[in-house]
């Protein structure tokens, strides 16, 4: 793209600079300590135990959850055992590496184990009885795979470390999903867990094309993030460009999955969100079949799926489960309070302050009667009442459970009663309003939500300057925003702009299944066709 | 390099010619038989498109400012091909005008016409900063959008009740004459003469082979819009309310009385306007910036944006002291003088020079 | 960068260049719902509005206002002004006005008798120019005192701009909107007519309510009964009820299923009265020339149903249907010929587009030799009027409820 111009382009390498200013500057501050301890993490494990143990409890130090057991393999043979408390199944250590090893240095033929050579091999082959077991040369790894929740044992003369994978802590057990609820389908949802969450995505596709790429993100949090696609469905470049963008972050912690959407997104200005976020593995894996790629971080129930583009918002996991004429129909209904909730204040207000010839007559007396008495010119009013019901909204979020359901009822019915009776706000505002809120919550998609709630106040202030003509104004202004957007190298309006008329029978309605032959997907590279023609089911004959 | 789909072209062709006659009319000077005169305008005015593809074809891959200097040679072609920039922006300016004489009769009486201009102009900048492919996508999604709306209004106006087809009756009962007259210069060259400027455009096309079949298909579905658009309106509001108005379309818009709630949908007919000259104005500055691109041979053709945009601001603002005086000049001056000259006269001389050449050209071939 | 830049340029703009030039409150504007113009004796033009008092408009129960309200009178307000031309008198009204006059929803307008006789074309031009114009609205004219007819009772409607709506849109009387008036002034061949307003009293006097109600003052009613007849844009004439209809019938502007034919059965035929309701009714001009004499041939073909009979005729037998059917058929041709006696000797205007249909047949014709004297051709014209009813359903029984086996006419 030639976009990118001049000023755009000089004001992003100054600002290159100065960050690479300030990086240099903390560099040098801390550059004796690093260095120190970089020379050190790089060599490799000692042979001499004790050495060992000072190093790592000199870089343990002050942690009173890391647990370093010392114990004897045979007459005078010392071992060490150095993990987390709380990430470690402390059981299985018990059983399955310190007892045996305890047990096996006590047994008859100990001399002849005990050279450096083959340590490592009777200790993996014939003593510890875990599944999971790696080596490691240097400290460095020793420190890595104890702070992931591996049980490292050393043992003297052996020059080089096993870590036993015996990882386990406390998790949430799979629940219902709170954000994305249906009325039919599964209802289980991610947990904080990402191997919970990939082996769920596992169970629903069964195949060796489902592919778990791992990555490792975050300087201090070292957090796991899992690319996930289905090679031979998805676009390898898709996949290549989403790897790209995640390998560049360098970040010090990644808590949510919202750092790396925020991240790597096309445009991180625009209002719209262009990855979506789910936390059913149903979603995840239906995206996956029409050839997205999702991202999944570890600690958070939410999986990103990109690209994105803006039709996809409105659907919902429900309208694949239930019968494809009632949905399609609450589809369609979905759009139009789409439009609603983006326009319908500031129509309200560029109607009644503008245009009230364009108002039925029936409808003028009658507002007008509601009106007489009221103090703040229709803009102010709508705005004071928006700006309540975002608060109330906001409120029931943050409010803990049992509160917030009075909080909405104080909210809504008191106060709005209240507000009305006093004169103070117009029936029809509060109904507007009242609307509006409703229709925000058709969308399915939160973030997008979002988007169209920020975009309302847009409109309603340039409704109460310019009338209609503002309203239509910034809707063109935010459809020019929209077809100029991407959303992973997809046009975020597509498949209408580009059209695509393969992939409308899932926009604004959704065919049965029997007809959704090929992929609506839009990046699909080889494998097109997702079922036989003609499964249309018919009465046997 | 951008470039844009068959269907995008499709759809930007459609809106452009369309243009601002959806609110217009198309002749009502003919009176009851503008929709005759429609129908002619587009069979003529599709002839005349296919001078424009069939001098497109001779050149294949160059745009219009490049077919002169290539036919011409650089000293002559040269001047001719800056005429069509500067026509380009001048029509922008007139299509400006008769926006700034619009919103104020209709949704915004006292709001300077600078201020609504200024924002107006504005949004094309945001629209041309983007880009043709943006400014194709958005053809796209209004198209569909336009259509549907259309039906709607034809829909309601049927339900409405007040249609009277015998309205229509006598066909040319005030002779050919009356139609000729309005079919020539100002129908043929207005809406259709003005295809010419997509001639830019077509070189970004993806697929150069489909650019005829789909031009045509635009010209004549557009034609025949404009003729059933007339038609009804000539049917609901009678031959004098259609000739007397400025507006005929958007009248018959306010006509919409369905079960006296279903009514005054005069937004809707301001939106169709905006919305369509909102795209002829950025399709029409895209081509002369582009235009300009080519013929000064600058790399970034956005530098130009903002200076065209201002100019045609100014012009928009400054073009004709009244309504009438506006309606005038596009009714007398700009056919004889700019139109037919820039849309019919030398696109056939370079027709008949283009086809000279090649045949002498193959000549020397085949002498070789 | 650059589009956040633009965005904000746009927002920018409108922030600080505007300053809300159109900006009106619901609360600051007087909507005008009817509109009433007439001439006074002085040659001044007299402009009413009718403007409905949104505080007293309690219906849509904005709680506070409590009971009350929605007493006939009180919810309307009439307020009028006088001045040279019809632009000095609307100026003069805004200034005795606090709010913004607002004439988009205008139901009716209607004009007195001595403005019309002079010409209306000027008011027509008022009304139709703004873009407040709404060529919906009803035309009507009347000789009764306009302030009167504004200031009447609504009756069951909200206001009387609503109640003379209704009736407009009933079909049963001359129900001319603005833009058909404007159409029929400017299309050749035709002229102007619109509905007349006329005063009722509210309650048929029979001789109980005379004695219990003498006390109280008689209630009146304005309601659509007759017509005016324009040549150009002057008023020529007025038509009384009757008439209408036979006019409704030859412009092809009988609505469905209101209108009614009432056929009185002839003596011999046993007396008695027939009510039917008109189904369907299609009206076709056709003009032939025919060695140069022009004549007007009308087919009127109506689908009727029989609404009450209280004659002796035994419906359940074909013949006596087939009877029926051509009494109609005589009635609508009796109420057809009246009108035309009356427009073509009396008014000499030609409302019924005769000309028009001429001009739609023979254009050439039409603009050698009738157009610029069809004033005088009019008056003269042959019509033929051919009527063809058919009654294909008589109701749920056959025969009226009082006959006897013995008097049936067979």
């Amino acid at each position: 793209m030639r976009r990118k111009q001049t000023i755009g382009t000089k004001i992003k390498k100054l600002l290159q600079k100065i960050i690479e200013n300030i990086m240099q500057a903390s560099d040098e501050t801390e550059s004796e300590f690093i260095e120190q301890s970089q020379s050190m993490m790089k060599q490799r494990i000692s042979q001499n135990l004790e050495d060992n143990e000072a190093f790592l409890k000199n870089i343990f130090d002050k942690s009173s959850d890391i647990i370093f057991r010392n114990f004897q393999v045979g007459k005078n043979q010392a071992g060490l055992l150095i993990f987390i408390d709380g990430l470690t199944n402390s059981e299985a250590v018990n059983s399955d590496v310190l007892r045996p090893l305890i047990q096996y240095g006590n047994s008859a033929n100990q001399e002849e184990i005990l050279k450096e050579s083959n340590i490592k091999n009777i200790l993996q082959n014939q003593v510890i009885t875990t599944a999971q077991l790696s080596g490691g040369k240097t400290n460095e790894e020793v420190v890595k795979s104890v702070l992931t929740g591996d049980v490292a044992i050393l043992v003297d003369g052996m020059g080089q470390a096993i870590f036993a994978s015996m990882r386990q802590w406390d998790k949430r057990s799979v629940e219902e999903p709170q954000v994305e609820p249906v009325i039919r389908g599964p209802r289980e949802g991610f947990t904080e867990s990402l191997r919970t969450n990939t082996s769920m995505v596992r169970r629903r596709l069964k195949t060796p094309t489902l592919k778990t790429e791992l990555m490792k993100v975050g300087r201090l949090s070292q957090t796991d993030v899992v690319i996930i696609y289905l090679t031979g469905i998805c676009d390898e470049k898709l996949v290549d460009e989403i790897r790209k963008r995640i390998s560049r972050i360098d970040i010090d912690v990644i808590l949510d999955s919202g750092y790396i959407e925020e991240l790597i997104e096309d445009n991180p200005s625009s209002v719209f969100p262009q990855l979506a976020h789910t936390e059913r593995p149903d979603k995840l894996a239906s995206s996956l079949l029409e050839g997205q790629v999702g991202i999944m971080v570890d600690n958070t129930p939410f999986a990103l799926i990109a690209p994105h583009p803006f039709f996809r918002m409105m659907q919902a996991p429900d309208d694949y489960y239930e019968r494809a004429l009632g949905m399609s129909l609450i589809r369609l209904l979905r759009y139009v309070f789409l439009f609603i909730a983006l326009l319908m204040p500031a129509v309200y207000i560029a109607l009644s302050t503008f245009h009230q010839g364009m108002i039925p007559t029936e409808l003028l007396l009658s507002m007008a009667a509601s009106r007489e008495n009221i103090p703040f010119p229709a803009f102010i009013e709508a705005m004071i009442m928006e700006i309540f019901f975002e608060a109330l909204r906001e409120a029931g979020v943050r409010l803990p459970r049992p509160v917030g359901q009075t909080v909405s009822i104080v909210g809504a019915l008191v106060i709005g009663q209240a507000a009305i009776q006093a004169g103070i706000v117009s029936a029809p505002m509060v109904i507007t309003v009242s609307i509006t809120g409703i229709a925000s919550f058709t969308v399915p998609q939160f973030n997008q939500a979002i988007a169209i709630r920020v975009l309302r106040f847009m409109l309603m202030i340039l409704a109460g300057m310019l009338g209609l003509y503002g309203v239509f104004m910034g809707f063109l202004v935010i459809l020019i925003h929209m077809a100029s957007l991407r959303s992973f190298g997809v046009p975020y309006l597509s498949p209408i702009a580009p059209l695509e008329l393969s992939s409308l029978k899932d926009v604004f309605i959704r065919v049965p299944w029997w007809a959704m032959v090929t992929r609506p997907g839009f990046t699909v590279s080889e494998d097109i066709k997702r079922m036989k023609d003609s499964l249309r089911p018919r009465p046997p004959k | 390099m951008e470039r844009i789909s068959n269907y995008q072209l499709f759809a930007i062709t459609t809106l452009f010619q369309t243009g601002t006659t959806i609110i217009f009319g198309f002749s009502s000077a003919a009176g009851r038989d503008a929709w005759i005169s429609a129908i002619l305008s587009t069979c003529l005015g599709a002839i005349m498109i296919l001078l424009y593809l069939a001098l497109m074809r001779m050149n294949p891959g160059l745009t219009l400012v490049e077919w002169y200097p290539r036919q011409f040679g650089r000293w002559l072609g040269t001047p001719i091909a800056w005429m069509y920039p500067l026509l380009f922006i001048y029509d922008a300016g007139r299509a400006l005008g008769d926006l700034r004489d619009l919103i104020p009769t209709t949704i915004l009486p006292t709001t300077p016409s600078g201020v609504i201009l200024t924002i107006f102009m504005a949004v094309v900048a945001y629209g041309l900063f983007c880009g043709i492919e943006t400014i194709g996508r958005l053809g796209e999604v209004w198209l569909p959008a336009l259509i549907l709306l259309f039906i709607l209004e034809l829909i309601f106006i049927f339900s409405s009740e007040i249609t009277h087809i015998e309205t229509l009756r006598p066909v040319a009962g005030q002779g050919w004459r009356k139609i000729w007259n309005s079919v020539w210069p100002l129908g043929i060259t207005q809406t259709f003469g003005e295809t010419l400027g997509l001639a830019m455009i077509w070189p970004l096309v993806k697929q150069p082979e489909k650019i005829m079949k789909t031009t045509i298909a635009a010209t004549l579905i557009v034609g025949f819009f404009i003729a059933l658009l007339d038609m009804v309106a000539i049917a609901v509001l009678g031959e004098a309310t259609f000739s007397r108005s400025i507006y005929p379309l958007y009248v018959l818009i306010q006509q919409i009385n369905i079960a006296n709630f279903l009514q005054n949908l005069d937004a809707l007919g301001v939106m169709y306007f905006l919305t369509t000259s909102f795209l002829k104005i950025s399709i029409h500055l895209f081509t002369a910036i582009y235009a300009i691109q080519k013929l000064t041979k600058v790399e970034n053709c956005r530098v130009f944006i903002v200076p065209v945009v201002v100019i045609v601001l100014y012009l928009g603002m400054k073009m004709a002291s009244s309504v009438i005086d506006h309606i005038e000049a596009g009714l007398k001056v700009l056919p004889y003088n700019l139109w037919i000259p820039l849309f019919l006269v030398l696109p056939v001389m370079l027709f008949i020079v283009t086809w000279i050449r090649q045949k002498l050209g193959k000549k020397h071939k085949e002498m070789e | 960068m650059k589009k956040i830049g633009i965005l904000l340029l746009v927002i920018m703009n409108a922030v600080l260049l505007s300053g809300c030039w159109d900006r009106v409150e619901i609360n600051d504007i007087a909507i005008v719902i009817a509109v009433g113009v007439d001439k006074m004796d002085n040659g001044d033009i007299c402009l009413s509005l009718l403007l409905p008092v949104p505080k007293k408009l309690s219906s849509s129960g904005s709680g506070s206002s409590g009971g009350g309200g929605g007493e006939g009178n009180g919810s309307t307000l009439v307020i009028s002004e006088s001045g040279k031309s019809i632009m000095d008198a609307y100026r003069k009204l805004q200034g005795k006005l606090p709010r913004e006059i607002l004439f988009s929803h205008i139901r009716f307008i209607i004009i007195g008798e001595k403005l019309a006789q002079e010409g209306v074309a000027g008011v027509l031009d008022f009304f139709s120019r703004p873009r407040q114009s709404n060529l919906r609205a009803h035309i009507l004219f009347t000789r009764e005192n306009i302030d009167e007819v504004l200031g009447g009772e609504p009756g069951i409607e909200q206001s009387v701009a609503e109640m003379i709506r209704e009736e407009g849109e009933m079909g049963i009387g001359a129900g001319i909107d603005l833009k058909d008036f404007i159409n029929m002034l400017n299309e050749e061949g035709v002229n102007p007519w619109a509905g007349q307003l006329v005063k009722l009293p509210l309650a048929v006097e029979t001789k109980k309510n005379e004695k219990t109600e003498a006390s109280k003052p008689k209630k009146s009613y304005f309601s659509i009964r007759g017509a005016a007849v324009f040549d150009k844009d002057k008023l020529v004439g007025w038509i009384n009820y009757d008439e209408v209809r036979g006019v409704l019938w030859l412009r092809d502007e009988v609505k469905r299923g209101v209108g009614a034919v009432n056929v009185d059965v002839p003596e011999e035929k046993g007396g008695g009265k027939m009510g039917m309701r008109i189904l369907e009714a299609k009206t076709r001009l056709q003009p032939k020339i025919n060695e140069d004499v022009l004549t007007i041939h009308v087919y009127i073909e109506a689908t009727t149903v029989i609404y009450d009979n209280s004659s002796k005729l035994d419906l359940s037998d074909p013949k006596i249907i087939y009877d029926a059917e051509k009494m109609a058929e005589n009635r609508i041709k009796g109420r057809t010929q009246s009108a035309l006696d009356k427009l073509q000797k009396q008014l000499q205007s030609d409302v019924l587009g005769f000309g028009t249909a001429v001009y739609r047949e023979y254009p050439k014709e039409w603009r050698e030799k009738y157009k610029d004297n069809w004033h005088e051709e009019f008056p003269e014209l042959n019509v033929e009027v051919a009527c063809k009813v058919s009654i294909p359903r008589v109701g749920f029984v056959t025969n009226s409820l009082t006959r006897k086996e013995d008097e049936i006419i067979k």
